[in-house]
């Protein structure tokens, strides 16, 4: 699991970045990790991170999975940087492919929450600017309303329907068809 | 343990409450009991099963609003809906601020932009009786995305064609009234483009071509229902083929351009369908017993005559619909060629001079086998329909109307359940954007 607070692997080797939740929580990371979030690595850039990154809009629970889809991704992006299984370069094309449907792998097994937590997850991707991880959760919600009618949709997402019936017989007109 | 494909486990949900106007904040009650169905007033937040770094979903978490509240996420969540035709429109009916984003020509853009091609809605083709003359549409999806009949139909006069579909619109030659119609079937805006003028009596329009001229940066075609379009009629005359271009912009076509025929005995394939391809319009060309492509080039002004190897086709010029010019997604020409329930594709080797390029034989589609083509004793069963705006090639068998797609590089084949008639069908793909009405629905105020 999240075993985000442990900065002891590598720690000589690479710089290490102390992240701040919400609820005081204090998580250590590589450089690598913590710069897949835009928002980050500005600060990195700007020499704001001493003293650790506060981010007061993400819970320590909701980090420490932004944390693990982080490191996860650090790895992918980095080839050898943050595993000790680096690729040699004779299989490195095999080693990829691999890497690859494993990462599809976690990707899905990493959905697996529950629709406050991909909420909070999505709220923290925009935040911290991680696009990977922003693109992953839309696309989950978008499952979600896929081939819904609009009162499936509503009642999944307790959405209060504020259109006239004018408005939605404008809507309808001539498409009448789609919601069939 | 995964959820079903397109489905977020529904059992731990948080009922949050939210209108198009005002969404409650997002508060959070650690003993409240699961249940999707409590008061929509009280909003409950289960902590995650898997379990985090530190599970502190106490008093001491940010009171956090729910993405869907907020314009720009909604349009990035929104946006990754497949691009058939009910998804945006049953968004549009869920409230005001979901209408509000899908209809917001922003959003629209990145929609188009996200899914790269427009998706294949169906097919058109004409139909006769008595005097009346028309356009039906032929579906090819399945409910809801199937889009009746009646909803892209067309009466037009006796002596109309239609020549292709094309970015969402269709061009139509309409020779009783010396006119091409050009026709947006999901706005319904019809409009008439008269033919260029005739400078000698033997002048004859043959084909034409629609495009949209778009100069948007990133533009998707596919919904170009605004924007501009140019129209190429090619003709040929004793002595030349011919092209001009019809700019919506101006209202005028432009200067002609032509070729001359290098020999008399030389006719325009009249079975084979044209191809639009990049900036080109490519047709087949019966030079005696030898084929030829002509290429006309409506943005460099060009006309060129390119030579098919004739190893490459059985020339029959009553039954060519089994050969068709297909774009390359390098952006060059090649060939499919139907022989014996399998398609040849040969594909035309860049050269930097005009003239030396060489046809290479790619591949050999196997059909019969992949299809479960019932074997039978005529070899051409096969014929080709169009060029899809995805590059593919679709086919259908004479035998039993089936109606199937064949990317011709990665062979790929994806087989539809319609069944095609005798008709000529053209194949219509565009997005279907919601209808709009800024007039009623403000544009949502983040996205």
């Amino acid at each position: 699991m999240a075993s985000a607070g442990s900065g002891d692997e590598k720690a000589a080797a690479a710089a290490m970045i102390t992240l701040i939740s919400s609820d005081n929580e204090k998580f250590e990371v590589t450089e690598a990790t913590a710069t897949l979030s835009q928002t980050i690595r500005h600060m990195i850039e700007d020499g704001c991170t001493d003293g650790g990154v506060p981010l007061p809009n993400v819970t320590s629970k909701i980090l420490a999975r932004v944390i693990e889809y982080c490191k996860k991704h650090a790895t992918a992006a980095a080839g050898e940087e943050g595993s000790s299984s680096s690729f040699s370069d004779a299989a490195f094309l095999e080693v990829d492919r691999a890497f690859l449907e494993e990462l599809e792998e976690f990707d899905d097994a990493f959905l697996e929450v529950d629709r406050a937590t991909l909420f909070d997850l999505i709220l923290a991707a925009n935040y911290l600017d991680i696009k990977g991880l922003l693109n992953l959760t839309c696309q989950k919600v978008a499952d979600s309303v896929k081939g819904k009618t609009p009162e499936q949709i509503r009642e999944m997402y307790n959405i209060v329907n504020d259109l006239t019936p004018e408005e939605e017989a404008e809507i309808r007109r001539e498409t009448q068809w789609a919601f069939e | 343990m995964p959820a079903p494909a397109g489905e977020l486990p529904l059992s731990s949900s948080p009922p949050l409450l939210f209108s198009c106007c005002g969404f409650l904040s997002h508060a959070k009650t650690l003993d409240a009991p699961k249940t999707t169905n409590s008061s929509p007033q009280r909003i409950t937040e289960v902590s995650s099963e898997d379990g985090g770094g530190g599970e502190t979903t106490g008093s001491a978490a940010p009171l956090a609003s729910s993405p869907l509240e907020i314009g720009d996420l909604l349009a990035q969540s929104l946006r990754r809906l497949p691009a058939l035709p009910s998804s945006l429109l049953r968004a549009s009916l869920v409230c005001k601020s979901w209408c509000g984003v899908v209809s917001d020509p922003r959003f629209l853009r990145d929609f188009q932009a996200h899914h790269r091609r427009p998706p294949l809605l169906g097919f058109f083709y004409h139909y006769f009786l008595g005097t009346l003359g028309g356009i039906r549409f032929t579906p090819i999806l399945d409910p809801p995305d199937r889009i009746p009949d009646s909803r892209f139909s067309l009466r037009i006069a006796l002596g109309c064609r239609i020549l292709r579909c094309h970015h969402g619109r269709v061009l139509i030659s309409d020779r009783c009234d010396r006119s091409f119609l050009v026709w947006d079937p999901i706005t319904g805006d019809l409009r008439r483009v008269p033919f260029p003028p005739k400078s000698n009596s033997h002048m004859a329009f043959i084909d034409g071509g629609i495009a949209c001229a778009s100069t948007e940066q990133g533009h998707v075609h596919g919904a170009c229902h605004s924007d501009p379009f140019k129209v190429i009629a090619l003709g040929e005359d004793r002595d030349r083929y011919f092209a001009l271009v019809y700019s919506s912009e101006t209202g005028a076509w432009g200067d002609l351009f032509s070729i001359v025929r290098p020999v008399t005995f030389m006719i325009v394939c009249p079975t084979c369908p044209s191809t639009m391809l990049g900036n080109s319009i490519c047709m087949l060309l019966i030079i005696k017993e030898k084929l030829a492509v002509l290429e006309v080039d409506w943005v460099r002004q060009n006309i060129a005559i390119i030579d098919i190897p004739s190893d490459a086709f059985v020339l029959d010029p009553f039954i060519s619909d089994h050969i068709m010019v297909t774009p390359t997604s390098a952006g060059g020409l090649s060939l499919v060629v139907i022989k014996d329930c399998s398609a040849n594709v040969w594909k035309r080797a860049s050269s930097n001079g005009d003239g030396d390029a060489r046809w290479n034989l790619l591949h050999t589609v196997e059909l019969r086998n992949l299809l479960s083509l019932v074997p039978t004793e005529n070899p051409l069963t096969l014929k080709i329909l169009g060029v899809n705006e995805d590059d593919n090639v679709m086919f259908r068998s004479k035998d039993t109307g089936a109606v199937f797609i064949v990317n011709p590089e990665s062979k790929k084949i994806k087989q539809f359940t319609l069944k095609l008639s005798y008709y000529d069908y053209y194949p219509f793909a565009s997005f279907y954007t919601p209808p709009q009405v800024p007039r009623i629905y403000p544009q949502c105020p983040d996205a």
